[in-house]
């Protein structure tokens, strides 16, 4: 069932007011509120789901459509921009330069508690890359976190093709080329020969002259960097782009911060990735909330754990945001997502429940 | 304008002039010189404490007085003439500013010195002028105060058994850091303690360092116990000694009236000086360490495994030291037996690296068996540069996961400033710090909402 248990039984849901129905297929959702697209909360509001799709979002129920009021804020699932969770340990070939045709999307790990442990922090999508050790790396995959049926989903095996110029990459000992401008022969070789997939290009870079070597190779296709390294030195190159960037470490938070700050005020776009970043669970949103703390723009701390990531993987019109037409990746929180004192209370993915979290442990 | 009003009612014999000294260098001390109100949507006076709508009086930096009413009234007392103090209408909650009570913060000089010196003082390092300010230490202040911090402490040391004296500081107009607070003494023990792969401290070896200033406090009782000994001894070598005299004397004339191969070749014996006992040494190290014991110094100690802490709790027992923990990974293991005792714990918001796998605990689950018990509990930034940035929301975390908001803000407010010893920190009260933050939304750790950190003027 779409709806399914999930806001009827554990979210503590105060009334369905379901009268003869003419659209048996569909459901309707009333939140407290729900975080629109820009971030804000807006009250009052009612999400109207069919076939594992929002349909509408309305003020009003439609007429004959059960609708069950629920306590807490909706909120888009999260979405991580890159990632090695849910993959085995090491998603690369060593043994060559070049991988172009390595899949991420064989090295899943669908058993793992990963999965589990994302959905109960409001992550519903990951993009699984494969690790940057390779000047082609391989193909990126994304996963829907869960399913009716329990298990991860494939949405797409092949995503983007994966390009790399940071150290580890372009100074290999055994096989790689050991300068910016030997690992670019290789890639412009591969990609005039057509060893490249014919994907959109995503390449891992650590300074700007990496980013503008490898931004000509992309010609037509669709092209988006993961900046790595000290960030001070992108903002230039960077302005006006979609960039990933991994999510907030322990070290260097001061400078992290003015950098950030450069970055979002040359009106560089952030999606954020734990690929490279930090590996804690809860990164991703710790990261979009230190964002919206040192920019002062919650808007754009949100949307860089939602609808950039859904734009840089294409995926803009289906996911990241509550909106007619997307999928029903929805996350339900005690308060704003982006208010650290707010839980994950139940996520449905595809509209079918996915997790409902524990009881919170009596305060003492 | 409040020195000004002072100075006049002064003059008028109302304000006694060491009242009126007192605010002048309390202002010449940390530059906040103005005299001005805030209307806002609400305060958090303390934890648990709201008022609304709110508005606070400010002058020189201090808060006069906080209230649901415009309290303004026109300086210049029985002259008159004067007029209102400036109200500033913002939108949001102001609170007080928040205490960190464990940073890694410091003067550039002072943590590259790496003589280790369990004596050295970061206050003797601090800048007094912006002349010659330290600009990294000056970027951590803006740092700190953009996070909403409004007093921290400055460690002594970050390595190995004994990190010598830090100090809280205040920030002042100027942005520089201003010793204040009570005076401390820190240690480290266990893997807080590694000091590169071949020395690990161990709690044993604390209890040396108590032992041994008790120990030679002891060797003062046995000093003067000799010393009077020694004067008793004077006394009698004294008497002797004229004895000596009167003897030699006789013992020289008899010899003289004597025939020359009948004088006595022996005459009486020079009676011996006693020695003055030696004064035990004195050592500024360890001076620190008596005051530790005496209970003018504040113990903080970075532990985390259940056997150093343990041991600490023998040790505080003891020596009956007044100590506080920092980081106390296990420190949960032990909440009633620390609660006993009085020790506070300082936890450190950042991921805890000394417990993993099945031994990990969350932040949350050792805050609340800490909290459960009666533990005094400090939330800080801890051992990681600039966490301060992420210190709200790492505690916001905990009021998601069931803590007590109300807990947990005292953590970071009330709790530390007490620690600590600023007494002017904390709350939102009359005569406290206006070093305050300013929250949109339902909280400070509402990242969705505005904030900002209120310097004074």
């Amino acid at each position: 069932m779409l709806f399914s248990s999930l806001l009827l039984s554990a979210l503590a849901a105060q009334g369905t007011t379901g009268t003869a129905s003419p659209a048996l297929s569909q459901t309707a959702i009333q939140p407290d509120a729900i975080v629109a697209a820009d971030g804000s909360l807006q009250e009052g509001k009612i999400v109207i789901l069919e076939d594992g799709k929002i349909r509408s979002v309305t003020d009003q129920a439609p007429s004959g459509v059960p609708l069950t009021k629920v306590s807490g804020v909706l909120a888009a699932g999260m979405i991580d921009a890159a990632t090695g969770r849910g993959a085995d340990l090491f998603l690369t070939e060593q043994s060559q330069t070049l991988t172009p045709d390595l899949r991420a999307a064989d090295g899943l790990n669908l058993d793992s508690e990963a999965w589990e442990a994302m959905l109960s922090r409001g992550i519903t999508s990951v993009h699984i890359v494969p690790d940057p050790t390779n000047p082609l790396a391989g193909q990126g995959v994304l996963v829907s976190c869960g399913s009716g049926t329990g298990v991860p989903q494939v949405l797409r095996a092949s995503t983007v093709q994966v390009a790399s110029l940071i150290q580890t990459a372009v100074n290999d000992d055994r096989v790689g080329p050991s300068s910016l401008s030997g690992a670019m022969e290789l890639l412009r070789k591969a990609f005039a020969e057509g060893g490249a997939a014919e994907l959109p290009l995503w390449c891992f870079v650590e300074n700007a002259e990496g980013l503008r070597a490898v931004s000509s190779l992309a010609g037509e296709r669709p092209f988006h960097a993961v900046l790595w390294g000290e960030l001070g030195g992108y903002a230039g190159a960077a302005a006006g782009q979609l960039a990933i960037l991994p999510t907030l470490g322990e070290g260097e938070l001061p400078r992290r911060a003015a950098t950030w700050r450069a970055m979002h005020k040359a009106g560089v776009r952030f999606a954020f990735s734990t690929r490279g970043g930090n590996a804690e669970w809860n990164s991703l949103r710790t990261s979009a909330m230190a964002f919206s703390r040192f920019s002062g723009d919650a808007q754009a701390a949100w949307q860089a754990v939602t609808t950039n990531p859904a734009e840089a993987l294409g995926m803009k019109p289906s996911m990241g945001a509550i909106a007619a037409g997307q999928r029903a990746d929805l996350v339900l929180w005690s308060g704003h997502p982006l208010d650290a004192t707010a839980r994950v209370e139940a996520v449905m993915i595809a509209g079918e429940s996915v997790y409902h979290a524990p009881p919170v442990p009596k305060k003492p | 304008m409040i020195a000004r009003s002072l100075l006049i009612a002064a003059a008028c014999g109302f304000v006694p002039l060491s009242g009126l000294q007192a605010q002048e260098d309390s202002a010449a001390e940390t530059g906040y010189t103005r005299t001005y109100a805030i209307r806002a949507d609400a305060a958090w006076l303390a934890p648990g404490r709201v008022i609304s709508p709110a508005y606070v009086q400010i002058s020189d930096g201090r808060i006069d007085w906080v209230s649901t009413q415009d309290a303004r009234r026109e300086s210049g007392g029985l002259i008159g003439g004067g007029s209102k103090p400036r109200l500033l209408e913002v939108k949001g909650t102001l609170s007080a500013g928040i205490v960190d009570a464990w940073t890694t913060m410091g003067p550039t000089a002072f943590l590259r010195d790496r003589r280790n010196d369990p004596a050295r003082s970061v206050v003797d390092d601090l800048p007094v002028q912006v002349a010659n300010a330290d600009s990294s230490l000056v970027r951590q202040v803006l740092g700190a105060r953009e996070a909403g911090v409004a007093a921290a402490y400055l460690s002594g040391g970050r390595d190995g058994l004994r990190r010598g004296v830090g100090s809280a500081v205040e920030f002042s107009a100027l942005d520089l850091p201003l010793a204040t607070g009570r005076a401390t003494l820190e240690f480290g023990v266990g893997r807080a303690a590694a000091d590169g792969p071949s020395a690990s401290y161990q709690a044993e070896e604390l209890e040396g360092v108590f032992r041994e200033a008790q120990s030679w406090r002891d060797s003062w009782d046995d000093y003067d116990e000799k010393l009077e000994k020694y004067q008793e001894d004077l006394e009698k070598f004294d008497e002797k000694f004229a004895k000596y005299l009167e003897e030699k004397e006789k013992h020289e004339a008899e010899s003289a009236a004597q025939d020359e191969d009948k004088k006595k070749d022996d005459g009486p014996k020079m009676p011996k000086r006693p020695k003055r006992p030696k004064k035990p040494e004195s050592k500024a190290s360890r001076d620190l360490v008596l005051e530790a014991l005496d209970g003018s110094r504040l113990v903080r100690v970075e532990a985390n495994s259940l056997s150093d802490l343990q041991r600490l709790l023998a040790l505080q027992k003891e020596f009956d030291l007044d100590m506080v923990i920092l980081g106390g990974y296990d420190a949960d293991r032990i909440a009633e037996k620390l609660a006993k005792a009085g020790i506070a714990v300082i936890l450190p918001v950042m991921p805890d690296h000394h417990a993993t796998g099945a031994d990990h605990r969350s932040l949350a689950s050792r805050y609340r068996r800490l909290h459960e018990a009666g533990v005094q509990i400090a939330l800080a930034s801890g051992g990681a540069e600039g966490a301060e940035l992420l210190l709200l929301a790492r505690a916001g975390e905990l009021v998601a996961e069931g803590v007590d908001q109300d807990a947990v803000w005292a953590s970071l407010t009330t709790i530390p400033a007490e620690l600590l010893g600023l007494s002017d920190y904390g709350r939102l009260t009359s005569g406290k710090s206006a070093t305050m933050v300013l929250f949109g939304g339902s909280s400070p750790f509402d990242a969705s909402a505005s904030f900002k950190a209120h310097k004074p003027r």
